[in-house]
């Protein structure tokens, strides 16, 4: 029994690891051997749509339990007013720390974002400085730059998502080191171009580390413990409040299920927030678009 | 380019008329649910709810309260980024100018020259276009050109090489500042957040509907007032995410500072 039981899980596990596009599953932990982080994975199956949904259902759900437990409960107006000195300001310390943790998240957001497109900016940068090489010089910086700038919003954009780097933008980038690392140049002008432009690359190289660096990083376990526990004291608090009045069932439930998907939500907020490149809520990579479009097609090199 | 409906409302009309017609409409919808509440949904007004609802009231109105004060501050910290980006492309356009006066006079005219009309096209031309979330081709042209000018100028002396290193430098901070002005000009908060700040706002204004009161005005004026200030708070985010739509706006006083004090009133 316990045998069927553990093969129909492994089966259903199996059924949705297929489903995946092979970059995610080489970051599916359970079958890769590879760590990822168990909320990354929620974050590439579910969109922030379902789980929305989920949390206004689980809310109800939740609260509709709770008035049943908690039917028979008698309390007296002496316990509710130690309840209410109790959790009035822990409900204010939890809401500001909840609103840090909100504001944390949503800076280390705008930070990749403002990192990728400076790497954009880079990669243009290498192009426009190109234009001092000769012209077939000019054209294999172009055509590597082209490959790069591919390999990352074809490749590497799917391969954040699971917290992982693609070998083949590594190859890429590999190919551009290599030729400037071999290109001597001619006369003090291209010295100083190729100066420049190493500069860049490594700056390129740096800004491209952030990123992936920022693909896994996520909110430390001991604040999320913190934002759960906080979030169940609070929330466990209220089912035990106005039990001393004739109140109806359904209306007590909606009522609490106000409050506990209100939290539901701003917690479902830090989730989404937290892997810049996971979710439905992730960095774009209009940046590159925008290089591959305005820059490299104008100049016929773009395929 | 995606222009969001709400950069539209921020580029058509006045802020005024925007906030007053978001506060006057909240205060109408809660006068509407509090009346279909009394018509339809008798129960709910029993005096009975009144402390649950008081008890959890408080504690909607902290977390929600806490919550919104916090995306004003993002909402500010994007407004306010976006300034200090503007007056850093002005200074890398600054050192530009001052890094072509180390290299021959051929080409410190040319880069002047086009540097002047890069400016004069940033605040005349592309600054209209970025209420829209839109760049300006002019601009690009002019940028590139400023680029070919370094691309194809050979050193005449050796001292010219640092200059010249440091002025590909101005240029690339000059282009990643206005990459950047660009898409500070399109990119406001996420419709994922707009989401929990509207529904957090639905939720907490569905609590106040298990009040009860004797006096239906009153429960209206004390329940307006509540919501009217958090319209006014959600009107604060819609002006301050896109910092170049809107008469509340990033103005391009630090460019213009500096092309009066270089080249004199533009």
């Amino acid at each position: 029994m316990l045998k069927k039981l553990l093969y129909a899980v492994l089966s259903i596990k199996f059924y949705f690891f297929q489903k995946l596009p092979s970059c995610y599953r080489t970051g599916w932990g359970v079958f890769t051997g590879k760590r990822m982080a168990w909320d990354q994975r929620i974050l590439l199956v579910v969109s922030n749509e379902v789980l929305f949904f989920f949390v206004l259902l689980g809310a109800f759900s939740l609260s509709l339990l709770s008035v049943y437990v908690t039917r028979s409960c008698s309390f007296s107006w002496k316990d509710y007013d130690i309840l209410e000195n109790h959790m009035n300001p822990k409900t204010t310390l939890y809401a500001i720390l909840l609103g840090f943790v909100i504001v944390t998240s949503w800076q280390a957001f705008r930070n990749t974002e403002h990192n990728t497109i400076k790497e954009a900016n880079t990669i243009a940068s290498l192009y426009r400085a190109s234009q001092a090489f000769p012209p077939e010089v000019q054209l294999k910086i172009a055509k590597a730059l082209v490959a790069y700038v591919n390999t990352i919003t074809d490749a590497e954009w799917k391969t954040l998502r699971v917290g992982e780097r693609s070998s083949q933008t590594d190859a890429a980038q590999g190919a551009l080191w290599d030729f400037y690392g071999h290109y001597t140049p001619t006369s003090p002008r291209e010295e100083a171009f190729l100066e420049f432009s190493l500069r860049i690359l490594e700056e390129s190289a740096r800004l491209r580390a952030l990123r992936l660096l920022a693909s896994h990083q996520h909110l430390s376990p001991f604040i999320w413990t913190l934002l759960l526990l906080g979030g169940a004291v609070i929330i466990g608090s209220i089912w035990f409040y106005g039990l001393s009045t004739p109140c109806h069932p359904l209306f007590r439930a909606l009522l609490l299920s106000l409050f506990t998907a209100l939290v539901g939500l701003m917690l479902l907020l830090v989730f989404a927030l937290e892997y810049p490149f996971s979710g439905g809520m992730m960095v774009s990579n209009d940046a590159f678009y925008l290089l591959t479009k305005s820059l490299f097609h104008s100049s016929g090199v773009s395929s | 380019m995606t222009i969001f409906w709400k950069q539209h409302v921020a580029h058509y009309f006045p802020e005024w008329v925007v906030g007053l017609l978001l506060v006057s409409s909240i205060v109408l919808l809660i006068a509407a649910l509090l009346g279909a509440k009394k018509r339809f949904f008798p129960r709910l007004c029993e005096t009975t709810y009144n402390d649950l609802t008081n008890y959890l009231f408080t504690r909607i109105g902290v977390l929600y309260s806490i919550f919104m004060g916090f995306m004003i501050v993002v909402a500010w910290q994007m407004f306010d980024l976006a300034s200090t980006h503007v007056s850093q492309e002005a200074n890398a356009i600054a050192s530009l100018f001052q890094l072509s006066k180390g290299m021959d006079p051929s080409i410190d005219q040319k880069v002047t020259e086009n540097l002047k009309a890069y400016v004069y096209s940033i605040i005349h031309e592309e600054w209209p276009d970025l209420s829209q979330g839109k760049r300006n081709d002019h601009t690009q042209d002019l940028q590139s050109t400023l680029w070919n000018l370094y691309d194809n100028y050979n050193l005449k002396e050796e001292r010219e090489k640092v200059f010249l290193e440091k002025a590909l430098h101005a240029l690339d901070e000059l282009s990643y500042y206005r990459r950047l002005r660009i898409m500070d000009a399109h990119q406001g908060l996420d419709t994922f957040f707009w989401t929990i700040i509207l529904v957090g706002g639905a939720l907490t204004l569905l609590t106040t509907l298990f009040f009860y009161s004797p006096r239906f005005w009153m429960q209206v004026t004390v329940t307006s007032l509540f919501f009217g200030l958090l319209g006014l708070v959600i009107f604060a985010l819609l002006v301050f995410q896109y910092p170049y739509s809107g008469r509340i706006k990033v103005e391009p006083t630090a460019l213009n500072t500096m092309y009066t004090t270089l080249w004199g009133a533009s």
